[in-house]
This record gives C-alpha cells, sequence and structure tokens, in this order.
C-alpha cells in the first residue's frame, strides 16, 4: 500500500542554480519524492541537506512561485517573501534554490 | 522598461528611448566588467539568471520607483552570457522633471538589482580559473533558515 502510495506522489521539482548546480554534479533540476503530497517547507530544505550535504557550504535560499521563502518580516518589500513556517509545498509550485546573488 | 537579454546592451537606443519632452533629466548608469578582482586578473564574467525570477524582480523594482518618485521614463536592462572587460551588464537610464529624483531613482534601481534580482557571476580568471563570486542573500534571510 506504502509502495502504491509513494508512485502516485508526484516528486517536488527544484530548479539549481551557479554554484548549487555544480554540487549537484551539473544538474540544472533535481526531483525529491516524498509520501505525502503536501510538503512542509522545512521538511524539503532538510531532505535538499541530506541529499546534498555539501549545500551546508553555502547559505541558499528557496524561492517557491519565485517569492523568497523566510522567517523574516520584510519591512521595504513584504510582496517578495512568504512566511517558512506557515509554506507547504507541491509538485505543482515552483521551486528553486539560490545561492548568493551577485547581479549588477 | 525591463529586460534581460544575451546581446549587447545598446547604450544609444536606451537614450532614445528615455527621452521625454516634459522632462529635463536623464540619469544613466552603466555597469560593467572590472579587470580585475580583490587578488587576481579578470578576463571575463559569465552571468547566469533564474530568467522568470528576475524578470519578476526587476517588475517590482520598477513599480518601487514609480510610486516612490515622478519617473518619466524607466530602463533597467540586465546581460547575461558571457562578457568580456569593458562590456556593459546592466544599464539603467531614468528620466525625470528634475534631476534630483532622477539621481535618486537610479541609484535605489541598481542598489537593489544588486541585492534582489537572481543574477549570478562567474570570474573567469587569467590565471584559467573560474570561480563564482562571493554574493549577497538576497533579503538578509534570518539565520536559522541555514544550517
Amino acid at each position: 500500500m506504502a509502495k502504491k502510495n509513494r508512485l502516485t506522489v508526484k516528486p517536488l521539482k527544484v530548479k539549481l542554480f551557479a554554484s548549487a548546480r555544480e554540487i549537484a554534479g551539473g544538474k540544472r533540476e533535481i526531483e525529491l519524492e516524498f509520501a505525502q503530497k503536501s510538503v512542509k517547507f522545512m521538511d524539503l530544505r532538510e531532505r535538499i541537506l541530506h541529499v546534498y550535504p555539501q549545500m551546508k557550504c553555502i547559505p541558499f535560499v528557496i524561492a517557491v512561485n519565485y517569492r523568497i521563502v523566510t522567517d523574516r518580516q520584510q519591512i521595504d518589500n513584504p510582496g517578495n517573501t512568504t512566511a517558512m513556517h506557515t509554506t507547504t509545498i507541491t509538485a505543482d509550485d515552483e521551486i528553486a534554490l539560490l545561492p548568493p546573488i551577485s547581479g549588477g | 522598461m525591463i529586460d534581460i537579454i544575451k546581446k549587447p546592451i545598446d547604450i544609444s537606443q536606451i537614450m532614445k528611448d528615455c527621452k521625454d519632452r516634459s522632462a529635463g533629466a536623464t540619469v544613466l548608469f552603466t555597469g560593467s566588467v572590472r579587470d580585475h578582482n580583490e587578488k587576481e586578473r579578470v578576463s571575463g564574467i559569465y552571468y547566469e539568471a533564474y530568467l522568470e525570477m528576475a524578470k519578476n524582480v526587476l517588475v517590482e523594482i520598477e513599480n518601487e520607483v514609480l510610486r516612490k518618485w515622478h519617473v518619466r521614463k524607466f530602463i533597467a536592462i540586465h546581460r547575461i552570457g558571457s562578457l568580456k572587460v569593458n562590456e556593459i551588464s546592466v544599464a539603467i537610464a531614468i528620466t525625470t522633471e528634475h534631476r534630483q529624483d532622477a539621481f535618486e531613482a537610479c541609484k535605489y534601481t541598481i542598489d537593489n538589482i544588486k541585492t534582489r534580482i537572481p543574477i549570478w557571476k562567474k570570474e573567469l580568471l587569467e590565471s584559467g580559473n573560474a570561480t563564482w563570486k562571493d554574493g549577497i542573500v538576497p533579503f538578509s534571510i534570518e539565520r536559522n533558515q541555514f544550517n
């Protein structure tokens, strides 16, 4: 029964960029399987670090549907962020792992 | 108008596009590739973007600027891909009625591009090595997201 559940739950896809992509051997996207359809943000983060422990070397953040997930209230830009502890994620969400940025 | 492009940024076109008959000031900022970093000689930079999100954030910054200042024309273009020394990586042109608004809005725009846009640069060194540039954690996320 458990096996059947696993197969019916679509994996979460996580886009990788820059140094994070190189840590994952050049993969632009990784897939992570969970038993349940709705995944807590912190569980996703923990899983990424379990699969790729080297990611601990980079202070990455995660964006869900183009919004950075954080537990900090952004005074200047409240629209840019999503609260970390209340965020749950499904396979329909766009997830991206963002290393420290350096544009300009 | 915002954009993220692979081809070279056309400054003369930007200057045409930011003209406005009711405005008396345009501030143009360009950022370009330096030939050195803190320690070594640099031969070029490779820029990578999370394109969809980067465009979203640029639009957010544009909207913030339009709310804060009386701006007639707003142009912000970031280039991605492989750039050589001296090539322009980012250009911002702000046209306003008076110069103070243009200077302030332009500074706000480049400061926020550098701290919010999901773009990364890899420095190509003359020694033959290439390294991802140390960057900024967007929004200074609290430490407890890190391990």
